[in-house]
């Protein structure tokens, strides 16, 4: 089995506060991986570290190391940039930029310098359809992303993390503001990409991690508990505190 | 009971609020209404478009062309020194707030600026502009001073707009690479850009009315010319009204003169802010904000 990102020991931090400790697990290679947890075990923080999101906040701090393609990406000269294109995000509400829905796929690509209209024409349809958003605002590409519904604007948040040819998609609780059936469309897009893509996503929703995860990693209380194929876990859990988590002892 | 209560309160608190309201609609109207009954008389084409003259007796004849062109002058330029300043000025404060010191100095001296007596700025105006780099009286040096007097307006007002741009926005720049200044320029800034303008109109009208920015820089009560270049004095229309009411020789006949300015200065300040609203709404329509 391939793997695309291999997690050494990785702590973090906000000031005092340790917010995940020693994690330590390999993330397989164009595969679902879940990560699955109650709120607060530090879920979120975990995968916006992989593409140094939490940078941000000037009293974060991480140590351990995330390889991507033999580089520790937590090193400290380590480009930013170059980064976010090889790992690219999609957040827990649909968070489209106040410009068009052409605009927005094509945003990635213009501030990396790619200008040349027929490229970005044919990277912004392939990625709209990728996303499964195409065929809604095919019409008109001009239209105000703000326009249209919850749902499509989280798709088109896809098509846009898609737009610049990420290897791997970080996706942070993408259906938690999002009704069912919206839910679903976006449960077979990520079913599809996982065939080209390594996609890590953050439920907390233990249906939705069955439904489309390949891989589950449980989350708690900043450790890692246990990682493993996804029938494995739901089914025959090793550690008690997966299974309580599974049973609904606590949430 | 308590519901009966509730509605009750409600109710005193609208009776309350909407005499209030009243209030304030009624003394912005009366001012109104009274300049405009004062005014309205020597209001015509050539008041606005003709040269100003005074006859023997010291009763203005002619018009106030050369204040409406000397107004216009001295706050378009003003603008044009202030609002680039201004809007990367508050690019840096929304946006670069890690750069710490930079940005707690900066921070200080804007505040510090915006509350500084428009006089004082002439002062300054007239040590530095005027006679430091020698621009004399001019309209330069007075445009010079109302973009000082304009740039903190313009900064805070881009900061705020640009606070107001969520955050989710920045992160979904951030995570598809953008670097800081290509998320404050391309994205942030586009977003806050209806909300800036509206700024910088308020901060146009503001410098517009000023009268103590361009006493010592470059306002004269009485040309005979229109101005040929930015190194000339200028007429100006609030100065020109403080000049008609306090050092004319004829102050019951300049009254009404007087006046005549204020409306128009009403009528200017009034044409932006509706310009400010119809700017907004095409904002809104338009499908790319």
């Amino acid at each position: 089995m391939e793997f695309s990102l291999k997690i050494e020991n990785l702590c973090a931090y906000f000031g005092e506060k340790k917010i995940l400790d020693s994690i330590t697990f390999d993330i397989p290679s164009k595969a679902v991986t879940a990560i699955v947890g109650p709120s607060g075990c530090g879920k979120s923080t975990f995968i916006r570290t992989i593409n140094r999101m939490n940078d941000r906040f000037e009293n974060f701090r991480a140590s351990g190391k995330i390889i991507l393609d033999g580089e520790n990406i937590l090193s400290k000269g380590y480009p930013l940039e170059s980064l976010r294109m090889r790992v690219g995000m999609v957040f827990q509400r649909p968070n489209p930029f106040p410009k068009s829905i052409y605009e927005n796929v094509a945003f990635g690509l213009k501030i990396h310098g790619i200008k040349n209209k027929k490229v970005l024409d044919e990277t912004v349809y392939s990625s709209l359809k990728a996303a499964a958003v195409y065929e809604q605002v095919k019409d008109d590409l001009s239209l105000n992303a703000y326009k249209l519904s919850g749902g499509q604007q989280q798709r088109l948040c896809i098509a846009r993390a898609l737009a610049v040819k990420p290897e791997v998609i970080l996706l942070d609780e993408p259906t938690s503001a999002i009704d069912p059936i919206a839910t679903k469309q976006i449960e077979e897009v990520l079913e599809r990409l996982s065939k080209d893509y390594t996609i890590v996503i953050v439920t907390h929703n233990i249906q939705q991690a069955a439904r489309i995860a390949d891989y589950i990693a449980f989350f708690y209380l900043g450790k890692l508990i246990e990682f493993g194929k996804a029938e494995k876990i739901l089914t025959s859990p090793k550690e008690k505190l997966t299974n309580d988590y599974l049973t609904g002892v606590y949430s | 009971m308590y519901l009966r209560k509730r509605l009750r309160m409600q109710k005193i608190v609208f009776f309350i609020v909407s005499v209030l309201a009243i209030v304030t609609l009624t003394a912005m109207m009366g001012i109104i209404l009274i300049i405009f009954v004062k005014g309205i008389g020597v209001i015509n084409w050539r008041f606005l478009t003709s040269l100003t003259s005074f006859d023997f007796y010291g009763v203005p004849q002619g018009g106030i062309g050369p204040a409406i062109v000397g107004t216009f002058l001295v706050t378009g330029l003003g603008l044009l020194f202030s609002v680039p300043l201004g809007i990367l000025g508050g690019i840096f404060l929304s946006e670069y707030k890690t750069k710490r010191r930079l940005f707690s100095i900066m921070r200080m001296s804007v505040a510090n600026l915006a509350g500084v007596p428009s006089v004082v700025h002439g002062l300054f105006g007239m040590a530095v502009f005027t006679v430091f780099l020698g621009f004399g009286l001019s309209i330069l040096s007075a445009s010079l001073t109302l973009s000082i007097l304009a740039l903190p307006i313009v900064i805070m007002v881009t900061e705020n707009a640009m606070k107001n741009v969520p955050n989710s926005v920045r992160e979904a720049a951030f995570a598809l690479g953008a670097k800081r200044w290509q998320s404050a320029l391309l994205v942030v800034f586009p977003a806050a850009f209806s909300k800036v303008m509206t700024g910088v109109i308020l901060a146009s009208v503001r410098i517009a009315g000023e009268t103590a920015p361009i006493l010592f820089t470059g306002a004269t009560l009485y040309l005979t010319y229109y101005p040929h270049g930015f190194n000339e004095q200028f007429m100006a229309l609030p100065y020109m009204i403080w000049g008609l009411v306090t050092t004319s020789i004829n102050i019951s006949a300049s009254t009404p003169f007087a006046y005549g300015i204020a409306i128009v200065l009403i009528t200017l300040v009034a044409v932006m802010n509706i310009s400010v609203m119809l700017l907004r709404l095409k904002m809104r329509k338009r499908a790319v904000l």
